[in-house]
């Protein structure tokens, strides 16, 4: 088991070890208070503008499953524990908005984060971090099984600030009609709700999809004057496969 | 070297008759065999879910190898409910579902499993297509720079298998089937119509990696590293089988690649244009491909032989 560092951070206490066995973190991260704007300021990747309100803090158990590549385009897969959803980042990337993968070597990485100093993980371990989130990044959330989770209020600003994010040109595919999205903007209402460059779209809202269904899917998931909850479905198509997702808007 | 299937049943009849004879009938109930069939369950992707298999777009599990009603397909689900009638089935397959990547991951389906209110005693994985098809193309030096690494893959189904052996009730048993050479899919394709079959995959996406790919000799570096995996799949398999003997059984149907252990498993099958359906050009259709699938899944079962995979099923 390796030494258990401890860093004090303003009000935060950060406590990170890692064990050789997945699946047995020795962590215990100390509770923290609200951000605070030192933690902000102290940020790999902060939203531009905005106050330490805007953020949150989220414990996950993170697994390395493995890295690939060499030079800058080496990335790691990493899978949260309590989910099983996992990302690819590559060299470089935030983790949260406040670490960043600083290295990335042969089954092996480096994450670092504000005043935090590096810490190695290895393939096959967990790791027990902190992380600091923006509202907009848990503004659309993927539950699995093409489940989505909305909250409105979140979208709203996001699309104000950073725009629907794609358009779409006309196609037809096995007799049928839809649209095909064009580059996505990364952080755009769009981009947030998971759609990627080359993705179909069929319909939005049980309407055929147009190019204008975009905006009008953005400004669905941006609906804030609903006193309840609704479910908006969209039929798309993505490396060949046809699926349904669904959005619920909170 | 593991002893074939059908010997290693035998050698369990010998020691129950053996033992009851002596009257330690308890004594057998309390040794590691397996529990009959009682629930089947499934993680995979789009092959599982049968998309397209009928030529019309969209997902038709009751075509697809495992889950499948069709009695033309004659799935897994159909031949273990042939022989146990009071079989149920409960798949958590997602069309679009990685071995390791996004929110459907073979662990995050696994967990679904664990959290079944009536747990599965049979599962059976098919993963892996969209682990190579969802990546960018690589570098100009090697083609598979940028998918996985054999360790991330291998990571990615460990999980799973460790969250299926802690969860599973004893004497189930878990199969995980090879992943298909995409390369060898691309060339069906081919073979089945270039013009429309490209156009198709221009259109929609379908595995860029291997289909917007003009060399044949880096579709096969990308088909070497599925090779790969699938060598990583069976040393993940045989550690799980290390790690949870005598409570859940791990078998998988890969025997080598197709250069030495030709039409052997999923994995070292070189499809055909017959193969594959008209809509995408890549996924099984229901009278050939997903035929060949469910049979290929059941001879590598528990009341199948492994010998049977290139003589009987996938030819």
């Amino acid at each position: 088991m390796k030494t258990t560092t401890q860093i004090l951070l303003g009000a935060a206490l950060l406590t990170f070890s890692a064990c050789s066995g997945a699946g047995e973190p020795s962590v215990t991260l100390a509770s923290s208070g609200p951000i605070t704007a030192g933690e902000v300021r102290a940020m790999t990747a902060p939203e531009p503008g905005a106050p330490p309100a805007e953020y949150k803090e989220r414990r996950v158990t993170l697994r390395l499953l493995g890295t690939q590549g060499e030079g800058a385009l080496a990335s790691a897969t990493l899978a949260d524990t309590a989910t099983w959803h996992t990302r690819t980042y590559k060299l470089g990337e935030s983790v949260g908005r406040n670490l960043r993968l600083a290295a990335i070597g042969e089954s092996e990485i480096e994450l670092v984060g504000g005043e935090v100093p590096v810490r190695k993980v290895r393939a096959g371990e967990d790791v027990q971090l902190r992380l600091i989130e923006h509202e907009f990044d848990t503004a659309a959330v993927d539950k699995g099984e093409h489940q989505w989770t909305v909250r409105a209020a979140a979208m709203a600003r996001l699309l104000t600030r950073y725009g629907v994010g794609a358009t779409a040109t006309p196609i037809e595919f096995a007799g049928l009609a839809g649209v095909k999205l064009g580059p996505v903007q990364p952080g755009s209402a769009l981009g947030r709700l998971g759609f990627q460059l080359g993705d179909l779209l069929f319909e939005v809202g049980g309407q055929p999809a147009t190019p204008a269904s975009l905006e009008a899917l953005a400004a669905l998931a941006a609906e804030t004057t609903q006193s309840r909850s609704q479910v908006v479905t969209v039929k798309l198509g993505r490396g060949g496969a046809l699926f349904e997702r669904a959005y619920v808007v909170e | 070297m593991r002893a074939p299937r059908t010997r290693r049943r035998l050698r369990r009849h010998d020691l129950r008759a053996a033992l009851t004879a002596a009257g330690l009938s308890l004594l057998v109930a309390a040794t590691a065999d397996a529990a009959d069939p009682q629930k089947l369950a499934g993680i995979g992707d789009s092959i599982s879910q049968g998309f397209s298999a009928n030529n019309w777009p969209g997902d038709h599990p009751s075509y697809a190898f495992g889950q499948g009603t069709d009695a033309g397909v004659n799935s897994l689900y159909l031949r273990y409910k042939a022989k146990f009638p009071a079989l149920t089935k409960e798949f958590v397959t997602v069309s679009g579902a990685e071995m390791v990547g996004g929110s459907n991951s073979a662990a995050a389906q696994a967990a679904r499993i664990c959290a079944q209110g009536s747990r599965p005693n049979r599962v059976v994985i098919e993963l892996g297509g969209n682990d190579v098809c969802n990546r960018d193309s690589g570098t100009a030096a090697d083609a598979a720079s940028g998918l996985y690494s054999v360790t991330t893959y291998r990571n990615g189904l460990k999980a799973a298998l460790d969250l299926l052996g802690g969860c599973l009730p004893s004497g189930s048993q878990v199969l995980v089937l090879s992943m298909p050479r995409v390369d060898y899919l691309y060339e069906a394709g081919n073979a089945k119509s270039s013009f429309l079959c490209n156009a198709v995959w221009s259109l929609a996406g379908v595995c860029t990696v291997v289909t917007s790919e003009t060399s044949a000799t880096r579709r096969r570096q990308i088909g070497a590293r599925v090779d790969a995996y699938n060598d990583g799949l069976r040393t993940e398999v045989a550690a799980a089988e290390s790690r949870y003997t005598g409570k859940v059984h791990f078998i998988t149907d890969w025997q080598g690649p197709l250069t030495s252990s030709p039409n052997t498993s999923v994995g070292a099958y070189k499809f055909s244009a017959a193969d594959i359906n008209t809509v995408d050009c890549f996924h099984p259709h229901k009278d050939t491909g997903q035929k060949k699938l469910a049979c290929d899944a059941w001879e590598a079962s528990e009341y199948g032989n492994l010998a049977n995979i290139g003589s009987t099923c996938l030819r």
